[in-house]
């Protein structure tokens, strides 16, 4: 039994597959390097969230792992507008109470949830602090939020900050 | 024409859901209503530009409940493509 051997004919050419119309579908340059190829959604690329190369890709240096932000938004607290988010499909406001709610399920509801506010310029009533609200069961796709000033009255932040870790 | 969903909140309030623009690529606004109102309370899609922009009054506000009719919230808050959806589970 003998290894099947394809060879470019000169030793700067490249080894090329192509379709019926003669476009490139695979390229490799003489050097080995593989310069044009299309992977399918089923081709394992043998990655785990904490490889070398999925780390380096997203700036994530050292040895601590990495854990992925699993929705996340900025809202306008004041008009209920979503400003930008991401696996988030809507905000409820209700009478200063505000439910996040998530487009894709968690798993369960052992997440984290991440918020903070701005604090509107030359407004002193706007600085406070935020609660995940304490009668709510918490579920794998939605939350609770309540802004406070510092005398303890409900407020609508002008910027609202979300996001959520799993 | 921007769109909101409104229903009644425990206390008689009115609630206002605003949905997010990158969930309506996927998803219509009914979808997203089912799912995230309250199990049970029915609610209205509305224009935006009808929700008062002076929140003075804001906790103030009612609705007519015999008005909200376009849909029902699902027991699920869960979408019906959602793996974790019941019709999904095996």
């Amino acid at each position: 039994m003998s290894d099947l051997i394809i060879k470019p004919s000169g030793t700067s050419a490249n080894f090329k597959v192509q379709n019926p119309s003669g476009t490139d579908k695979i390229v490799m340059n003489s050097s080995g390097t593989i310069t044009t190829a299309t992977l399918g959604s089923a081709v394992d690329l043998g990655l785990t969230a904490n490889h070398s190369g999925v780390k380096t890709a997203i700036n994530a240096s050292g040895a601590a792992p990495i854990y992925a932000c699993r929705a996340w938004a900025q809202i306008n607290g004041t008009n209920n507008n979503l400003n930008a988010d991401g696996n988030i499909s809507s905000v409820t406001e209700s009478s200063d109470l505000y439910t996040v709610n998530l487009e894709t399920a968690l798993e369960d509801a052992n997440y984290s949830v991440n918020v903070s506010f701005k604090r509107q310029s030359g407004d002193g009533s706007s600085a406070g602090y935020v609660n995940i609200e304490k009668s709510q069961t918490l579920s794998n796709s939605s939350f609770k939020i309540y802004f406070f000033n510092t005398a303890g009255d409900t407020i609508n932040p002008g910027l609202i900050f979300v996001s959520v870790f799993r | 024409m921007e769109q909101v969903v409104i229903f009644s909140d425990d206390n008689g309030g009115v609630s206002i859901l605003m949905p997010s623009q990158e969930c309506l690529k996927r998803h219509t606004i009914q979808e997203i209503a089912e799912k995230d109102v309250p199990s049970g309370k029915p609610f209205k899609i509305v224009s935006r530009d009808i929700v008062p922009s002076d929140r003075t009054f804001r906790k103030a506000w009612e609705v007519d409940e015999s008005k909200l009719t376009d849909g029902v919230g699902s027991p699920h808050n869960v979408f019906v493509t959602d793996p974790q959806h019941p019709n999904n589970q095996s």
